[in-house]
């Protein structure tokens, strides 16, 4: 596993992509998500259109067996614009409170192979 | 610090890790602290973080200063703690009305209910509970005011009740002062509650209202009357009509008015019964008058009427009738007589033909006799060789005066005292020497032509010979049978009297020692129709008697 430089992951564009995140508090400590509802933005930053809005319940998934944890099934990629799309994560507590993570960035690469 | 860690793999190889990317990236907007379980520790405490709870200038924007006024807009008078408005809209009553109803309730909480009945009962005739009420004098009624009022306060609920068995609420003003000379309460002032009186319910009229078991004795009646009806149906004759049944049989029960025959006994039964309709024979036949006992011969210048008078103490049958005479040939006149009082019938034989001297059979019909029962025999015998008669035809007339032709007129047709008969009888032959010649003591017999049973016996007491066309004759009764009626042609035979003396038979004393065993015997002599003293002697009649079992429940309808 490599930690990635500036908060940048890179990925092929055509390939499939999935994301398992883990939610944990400033200690280390996983943070149930229970109540919780989670989001996140796919945009292309040339058109500014959409390209994925992932919501709970659809592309993410709550992992039933890791507290904190759930998945994101962002799914194909091939026609995702090269580049680096910045996205982040948006959180709404039980409480209704909502707070972002700060951005991070998707680096889509053209494969080589067709 | 909170973070979400974010891990991606490409997919090129599961098991090789090494292609997987990570990145951390902190949440931005929250408080990033590790919760805390302890409310002290909190951070802003002294922060105004609940706006929803009042605080005293929150408090006063949303609700009047304790220090405000109140002024009813009503009349009502100002108020120490809240302004109410009240609006007379909705129950058009006065703020005032509501207060004094709530004042009302008050003071009956504060006394308490009390619930009491009162009786009027001061008038008759017109039960109506308001003309009761207001008529009544209420001393010694636990409300009464002490001035003959029923004093009702406001938490008193009183049901009036009267004559007529009605419960009425009092629904009226209260506080009040009912009765005489209290206030004037009329109908509207009570509502009916109930009655005891069940004629005065409604509907009583109604299909099952009433069980027949709720009727004293109405199930008990009812089976009576259905046991009578089955009792009807079954019993053999219930309507009275007769049954010829046929000859009678042995053991057989016939119910009333089955009519029987046995032998030459024809009957109809007057009860349920077995028992036979002819007499049962109980013993032999018996004489009144021991066979041989040897009669003499008296005399007397009159004609003679002797009779015997048997009260049966044997149940039995007459089966014959006897007469002796010391004379008979064509001069002999006789008439026999049988009185049954029992069947009410009068037997008349007139000259029978008998012999000299000896007991002659007249008749052998059987007579049904019981215990009590009497039976009369009565011989009028004269020799007419010995006497004056005159014989002939009349019509009856009813009345006094003068005959007319043909006619004899009587004052009455059972006791006449004066009779008179014209010269003329209906042959039209003149009649008058011998009618003038009859003198006292003759005899007259008259009867109905048509109706022999129909007879007077009469003596001559006194002759009036002065009418030209009639002669009259004062009378008195020897012997009525039955009257004679006006308007009837008679048949008249006047005897005159005797000049020798006529012969009669007699057994001197003889029911004094010889009673016979099935009755008591009484006899009667006359001369002339004059009784004479002796009872005892026998005299030439009797009867033969056959003792028999009759039984009581067969009425004769015909007998040999």
């Amino acid at each position: 596993m490599t930690a990635c430089t500036n908060n940048i992951i890179d990925i092929k564009i055509g390939s499939t992509a999935k994301f398992a995140v883990l939610y944990a508090d400033a200690a280390g400590n996983p943070v149930s998500l229970v109540g919780y509802d989670i989001a996140m933005d796919f945009v292309d930053k040339k058109t500014g259109e959409y390209i994925l809005q992932a919501t709970l319940g659809e592309e993410i998934i709550l992992d039933p067996y890791t507290i904190g944890g759930y998945n994101i099934e962002a799914g194909d990629t091939s026609e995702w614009p090269v580049g680096i799309m910045p996205v982040d994560i948006k959180y709404t507590d039980p409480q209704g409170i909502t707070h972002y993570t700060e951005d991070f960035g998707l680096n889509m690469i053209l494969g080589r192979t067709l | 610090m909170s973070m979400s860690t974010i891990r991606y793999t490409d997919n090129t190889d599961p098991e090789n890790t090494s292609h997987e990317q990570e990145v951390r990236v902190t949440h931005i907007g929250v408080n990033n602290l590790v919760g805390v379980t302890d409310h002290n520790l909190l951070n802003g405490l002294d922060e105004d973080g609940h706006p929803q709870y009042l605080t005293d200038e929150r408090g006063d924007a949303k609700y009047p200063t304790l220090e405000h006024a109140h002024t009813g807009s009503d009349g009502t008078e100002e108020l120490n703690s809240l302004n109410v408005t009240y609006d007379s809209a909705e129950s058009k009553l006065l703020a005032t009305e509501v207060q004094g109803a709530i004042d009302e309730l008050k003071g009956i909480t504060d006394l308490g209910i009390i619930e009491y009945s009162a009786l009027a009962y001061a008038v008759g005739g017109d039960n109506f509970i308001h003309d009761a009420v207001n008529a009544m004098n209420w001393a010694g009624h636990n409300y009464e005011n002490g001035a003959g009022l029923l004093d009702v306060k406001l938490n008193h609920v009183v049901t009036f009740g009267n004559e007529a068995s009605i419960s009425y609420r009092w629904v009226g003003h209260k506080p009040v002062l009912l009765g005489s000379g209290g206030v004037a309460t009329t109908a509207a002032d009570y509502q009916v509650i109930g009655t005891a009186d069940h004629a005065l319910m409604i509907n009583t009229d109604l299909p099952n209202q009433h069980t027949i078991g709720a009727v004293t004795g109405l199930v008990a009646e009812q089976a009576r009357q259905d046991q009578d009806l089955a009792d009807h149906i079954v019993a053999a004759n219930p309507h009275g009509a007769m049954f010829w049944n046929g000859a009678w049989v042995e053991g057989t029960s016939y119910f009333p008015n089955s009519v029987v025959r046995e032998g030459n006994y024809l009957s109809i039964a007057n009860k349920l019964t077995t028992d036979h309709v002819a007499p049962q024979e109980n013993g032999g036949p018996e004489l009144g008058i021991i066979a041989g006992t040897a009669l003499t011969t008296a005399s007397n210048q009159s004609i003679i009427t002797v009779a015997h008078t048997y009260t049966f103490i044997k149940t039995g049958y007459i089966q014959e009738v006897y007469v002796h005479v010391p004379l008979w040939n064509t001069d002999t006149v006789v008439k026999l007589t049988g009185i049954n009082p029992k069947t009410n019938t009068l037997t008349v034989i007139d000259n029978p033909i008998l012999t000299t001297n000896a007991w002659t059979l007249i008749r052998a019909n059987s007579v049904g006799m019981g215990i009590g029962d009497t039976f009369k025999l009565e011989l009028d015998y004269f020799n007419s060789a010995k006497v004056d008669e005159v014989r002939g035809g009349w019509t009856s007339k009813l009345g006094t005066g003068t005959a007319a032709a043909q006619e004899i007129l009587l004052d009455s047709g059972s006791a006449p005292v004066n009779i008179e008969i014209s010269h003329t009888d209906l042959d039209g032959d003149g009649r008058a020497n011998e009618l003038n010649s009859v003198s006292i003591n003759d005899l007259i017999y008259i009867h109905e032509t048509g109706d022999a049973s129909r007879s007077l016996e009469l003596k001559v007491t006194a002759v009036n010979t002065i009418p030209d066309n009639s002669t009259g004759y004062t009378v008195t009764v020897i012997d009525v049978s039955k009257e004679i009626r006006d308007n009837k042609t008679c048949t008249i035979n006047i005897n005159k009297a005797l000049t020798v003396a006529q012969d009669y038979n007699e057994i001197n004393d003889y029911f004094a020692a010889n009673q016979p065993s099935f009755a008591t015997v009484t006899t009667e002599l006359y001369y002339d129709g004059v009784l004479q003293a002796d009872t005892n002697n026998a005299f030439g009649l009797d009867i033969k008697f056959q003792p028999a079992d009759i039984s009581p429940d067969w009425d004769p309808l015909s007998f040999p």
